[in-house]
């Protein structure tokens, strides 16, 4: 189960996430600074509350490398009206990352996840999530990936 | 400018990195040379790490595939035969690759008990799923062992007709309520 933090009332709140399917979704999209019609050719998933399905919390951006073993995270972007300061929900894209780890798994890629930030970023990545830095880029795979899963989606809520 | 770079330094007006990490993956701009020398060698890593990868890392990819695909059946309400406890356990112990009857030691139950559960004919019960979450490494918990059993017997309850008129006909006196 995702959950969702609500650092106001420090109430966890179910998330899910779903493949859009149709780029005509990403249209216009309320919220987001990057123009997210330019994903189109890649896998995009949305993430949002249960109880508020129809607004879009974040967005993901992935890349199938089959021939490599890994998917790339191309991009992430949280809905600015979610994320104030101080922000109202917290692990947003946290649980896009898992959700990219868990994809890696499913496909038999070891969950194995490719990013390539922004350069001063990278050690913020890698203190956060785990990654590691192989030249530009950084990766996360096995007990790294598991982890990002565990901590972000857990195991027992089924 | 270009435009992620844009967003980066609209972004920092507002946000410190830190802050900016919990909510972005923002991907470097780098042109199309460069990206094609980067993607090169990281190829060549990736390669590498294949090539090298240890038993014990095939082993936790497997199970936390057969995890996560779990999960998501388990969250779906149709029944699927390829999902039940019996198959489910037969590929477990595909992916650890022993021998039944190693494996049936190394769990504590006679291994004909072990055939009788992989053929169906006998159920699981707590004990054995406490076991295999053990066994596993907890990378499955015991509950998604029990929960695969719990979901085929509601699916065998709604459909096993033949069953149903069987047990019914060693009920005696039973009560009676006009629908």
């Amino acid at each position: 189960m995702l959950l969702i933090l609500n650092t106001a009332t420090g109430e966890f709140l179910e998330a899910f996430i779903d493949k859009l399917s149709d780029c005509e979704e990403l249209k216009g999209l309320k919220g987001f600074e990057f123009d997210w019609q330019k994903q189109c050719d890649y896998e995009v998933y949305k993430i949002a509350l249960v109880e508020q399905p129809d607004h879009t919390l974040g967005l993901i951006s992935c890349i199938d490398i089959p021939q490599e073993l890994r998917v790339h995270v191309n991009l992430i972007e949280v809905n600015s009206s979610d994320i104030g300061r101080p922000k109202k929900l917290d692990r947003i894209a946290g649980c896009l990352i898992a959700f990219a780890c868990s994809l890696a798994f499913k496909r038999r890629y070891g969950g194995f996840v490719s990013l390539m930030p922004k350069t001063k970023l990278i050690d913020l990545y890698q203190e956060k999530y785990g990654f590691r830095q192989f030249g530009r880029m950084l990766a996360v795979q096995y007990e790294a990936s598991a982890e990002l899963i565990k901590n972000y989606i857990g195991d027992e809520e089924i | 400018m270009k435009k992620s770079e844009e967003i980066y330094q609209k972004l920092k007006e507002k946000l410190t990195d830190e802050e900016i990490v919990e909510r972005y993956v923002i991907p470097e701009e780098i042109s199309e040379a460069e990206r094609q020398v980067v993607e090169e060698e990281f190829r060549a890593i990736r390669m590498n790490m294949l090539k090298e990868r240890s038993e014990q890392q095939r082993l936790l990819s497997e199970l936390m595939r057969m995890k996560l695909l779990i999960r998501d059946y388990l969250k779906n309400s149709q029944y699927d035969e390829a999902f039940s406890f019996a198959n489910q356990l037969q590929a477990y112990i595909k992916i650890i690759d022993r021998p039944k009857k190693d494996f049936a030691e190394e769990i504590d139950i006679h291994p004909t008990r072990l055939s009788r559960i992989l053929s169906g004919k006998e159920s699981p019960n707590i004990e054995l799923v406490y076991r295999l979450e053990k066994h596993g490494g907890q990378l499955i918990p015991a509950i998604y062992w029990w929960k695969l059993h719990a979901k085929q017997l509601e699916y065998l309850i709604q459909k096993d007709e033949q069953k149903r008129l069987e047990e019914s006909h060693k009920v005696k006196n039973h009560l009676k309520f006009r629908a």
